[in-house]
């Protein structure tokens, strides 16, 4: 008789092994929808930037560093999203980001194009997919997170080990980005 | 407890047998869905309303009202977000609780956070809201409010209408898990509503009108009209991102995938799985006390 409770018990742990499971594969799939969400926009601001870049030649020519700049810092943000190199991304990303700032403080100095639509178009649709890019790389850092805490703590450890789950990397932006542009550097 | 079962008629015998059976598999059922929405809830990260992706979400932040009508909560008359109240005749004779209404609002609120804001469709969730009262009375529905539980339930003794209502109000702590959509309708009457507006300023304007004329015929043709109106609705978007009010309706609602569950709650994520927990444990406990008991009772009774 006692065998019967002690299988009942055990189906309930069993389902419960089966819920843990069951939220560790939805984190690893959550991680892995928070980074496409953050690629979309990826994308969407590396199709806007040679826009950008093209208002800003008509009005600055080929001189400004900060053109190139931008235009480097795009291709290593390219090739570090097609390989899926998180910590080279969180570099690049920086990078560009240095170099967004720089090419708007420089802009400052061309009333023409400031005046520009298409150029206040594209700043503002940048800026705005910077934010998105901003929030949205919290969001897939708070999923990493949740994940790799769930998958070293007890009781979910054993299932992880069991399973084979692996610990996922943050998306940190370069230290670069939290600088101010150098303005005196930028216009001298 | 055997003895006392073995000495029943064969039939009340086959019937406790069965509602332990009952007992039994709901405890198991729900031991497996409490488990389950734990899971979710665990393995969601809280995105912000202002810049959450579409689909399943949680998102977490404050209750608020949406302009309009107030909610009013019709048992207790209270001011609320979201209500749902039960009215239930004790029916002394058999010693049961017979319900006798039901009611749940299904109108919207606001979630507001530290980024923005998230229409709440409460339709179809699981609601665990934080305002819970019981109370007693003797009519079909109340003259006066709760006094407290303690109070309340004495008057279980000598009141034969038993009213319970749990309500979500304005303020409270929220947290919410579901299908998060954002609707851009109203970004589109902005956007026309700015563009005319720009259109009407220009047609006062002869100097502008002379601009759009480009091949200064005196008329404005049809294809001069849509370059102008195109600018028009270039400015117009230029003028609203900058102000801010191109923002999109962002609403959360009942995922459409059935084994996502929609829950609303006026707790934090930890005291909501904390309660969950406590719920789960209880029913582990019912099914595995229900499958004890069958057993003891069949090793002896025949039916």
């Amino acid at each position: 008789m006692l065998w019967i409770i002690l299988l009942a018990a055990i189906l309930v742990i069993a389902l419960y092994g089966i819920s843990l499971y069951n939220a560790l594969v939805r984190l690893k799939h959550n991680v892995s929808k928070a980074w496409s969400n953050i690629d979309v926009l990826l994308k969407q601001r590396h199709d806007e930037l040679p826009k950008l870049v093209e208002v800003c030649r008509q009005y600055m020519g080929f001189e400004s560093d900060a053109l190139e700049r931008v235009i480097q810092a795009r291709g290593r943000v390219q090739s570090a999203r097609s390989s899926g190199d998180i910590p080279s991304l969180g570099a690049a990303e920086g990078a560009l980001r240095m170099g967004l700032a720089s090419l708007f403080a420089v802009a400052e100095a061309y009333p023409d194009l400031k005046a520009d639509n298409g150029f206040q178009h594209l700043r503002t649709r940048i800026s705005t997919l910077e934010n998105e890019i901003a929030d949205r790389r919290e969001f897939y850092n708070e999923t990493v997170n949740q994940k790799n805490i769930q998958i070293e703590q007890f009781p979910d450890i054993l299932i992880a080990r069991l399973f084979g789950f692996k610990p996922a990397t943050m998306l940190s932006f370069s230290t670069e980005e939290t600088k101010d542009p150098d303005l005196t550097a930028l216009f001298s | 407890m055997r003895t006392f079962v073995h000495s029943l008629p064969p039939e009340l015998q086959a019937a406790t047998l069965v509602l332990l059976g009952l007992a039994g598999a709901f405890g198991l059922y729900q031991t497996w869905r409490l488990l389950d929405n734990i899971a979710w809830i665990r393995a969601a990260a809280t995105a912000r309303a202002r810049s959450a992706s579409q689909g399943y979400v949680e998102l977490s932040g404050q209750a608020q009202p949406i302009p309009g009508p107030p909610i009013i909560a019709p048992l207790s008359r209270r001011d609320c977000l979201w209500y749902e109240f039960v009215t239930s005749g004790f029916a002394r004779d058999v010693f049961s609780l017979i319900p006798r209404e039901h009611g749940r609002s299904e109108s919207i609120f606001h979630l507001e956070d530290c980024s923005g804001r998230c229409i709440i469709d409460p339709d179809g969730a699981q609601v665990f809201a934080e305002h819970r009262e019981t109370w007693f009375g003797d009519t079909q529905h109340p003259e006066m409010r709760s006094f407290g539980w303690k109070l309340e339930w004495m008057g279980w003794l000598h009141r034969h209408m038993q009213y319970r209502e749990q309500r979500i109000e304005a303020g409270d702590r929220l947290y919410v898990l579901g299908e998060f959509e954002s609707l851009h309708e109203d970004n589109h009457n902005t956007l026309t509503s700015e563009t005319s507006a720009i259109l009407a300023a220009w047609k006062t304007n002869p100097i502008r009108m002379r601009q759009i004329d480009t091949n200064s015929d005196g008329h404005i043709d049809a294809d001069e009209w849509e370059a102008a109106r195109e600018e028009a609705l270039n400015r117009a978007a230029l003028k609203l991102h900058a102000e801010g009010e191109l923002q999109p309706l962002h609403i959360l609602r009942k995922p459409k995938n059935p084994r996502q569950p929609f829950i609303i709650a006026a707790f934090t994520e930890d005291e909501l799985l904390r309660r969950l927990g406590w719920r789960t444990v209880f029913h582990a406990l019912l099914f595995i006390g229900a499958t004890g008991a069958i057993v003891l009772l069949t090793t002896s009774v025949t039916i």
